[in-house]
């Protein structure tokens, strides 16, 4: 399973733990499920397209960095180590 | 005794978290013997800001509301800020917490001898779960200028903040908010006399490089004048 997909996958079980969690990114906002909804989308408005790309960054760039961060996004998309 | 203005309207519900936040950049000021002139929880005119801003030249400002690349925002509508009264900014030291400024406002105030500007050059994002944090990490650069560090230093200090939050909330099971907080402050920025802008655009990079970032900022783009 690439990186991406461990984030995503993860990513979508936190989401489903906590649905009254609201994102405000600018004057748009967001259950976790709708934002995680969008992570592996492939039509996106451009603005939301943005906001993907910079989220998806700056997980992999905390996969990458920070061990912590990576064990549970393991753990979380049931990924053996 | 030293002024500070202090923007911060109330209009949506994103508005009420900023404007929450304000309160606590405001007992900042006001602990460290600031007058504070607070405009906001409603909807702000760029009349009232213009003229809040033309009556003390020089002293802080801080807008804490919606932002887009090219203004500050009072309402839906209405931009307090913009290209057009952006120099109202020059010889003074700005502090943002809004989405984008930094992009393209910011760097117009930094040409125009903004003493400091202080913002984000992405979508300031945030979560419900983790708002403490968020406020935190928001008015944090205000917090350590007004006890005496230097911009570069409350730059670093901040980014360090947010890397030590994004931890605590990775420990606290709270992922989606630590990557969202880390991503706010990679967007932050500063720009001060020591501290240009950067740019992505290839020319820019070149005339910076060429002409340093005074002369290398004002040339015009050649994509600009192919447009005209």
């Amino acid at each position: 399973m690439k990186e991406v997909e461990i984030i995503v996958k993860a990513l979508k079980a936190e989401a489903t733990q906590k649905p009254k969690e609201i994102i405000y990114a600018g004057r748009e906002r967001f259950t976790y499920k709708e934002f995680v909804a969008m992570l592996n989308s492939k039509k996106l408005q451009k603005n939301h397209k943005k906001l993907v790309e910079s989220f998806l960054q700056s997980a992999r760039k905390m996969f990458n960095e920070n061990p912590t961060y990576k064990l549970k996004m393991m753990q979380l998309a049931g990924v053996e180590k | 005794m030293s002024v500070a203005v202090l923007v911060a309207p109330k209009f949506d519900s994103a508005t009420e978290y900023s404007y929450d936040w304000s309160r606590e950049a405001k007992a900042l000021l006001e602990e460290k013997g600031y007058k504070v002139i607070d405009i906001g929880g409603r909807r702000v005119s760029k009349a009232e800001v213009e003229e809040a801003l033309k009556r003390n030249s020089n002293v802080l400002y801080i807008h804490m509301n919606h932002g887009s690349e090219d203004a500050h925002w009072g309402s839906e509508d209405e931009a307090v800020i913009n290209l057009e009264n952006v120099q109202l900014l020059s010889e003074r030291e700005t502090y943002c917490m809004n989405c984008l400024s930094a992009k393209k406002l910011g760097v117009e105030a930094w040409k125009d001898k903004a003493e400091a500007y202080w913002g984000y050059v992405e979508v300031f994002t945030f979560t419900t779960e983790a708002l403490d944090e968020f406020r935190e990490f928001a008015n944090s650069g205000l917090k350590f200028r007004l006890e005496g560090k230097t911009w570069k230093e409350c730059l670093q200090l901040a980014k360090d903040l947010a890397k030590a939050l994004a931890q605590k909330l990775v420990e606290a099971g709270k992922y989606i908010a630590s990557v969202i907080l880390q991503g706010d402050a990679d967007a932050l920025r500063c720009y001060t006399e020591d501290m240009p802008p950067t740019s992505d655009c290839a020319f820019r990079r070149l005339a910076i490089s060429i002409f340093g970032p005074k002369i290398g900022w004002k040339l015009p783009s050649p994509w600009n004048v192919l447009k005209v």
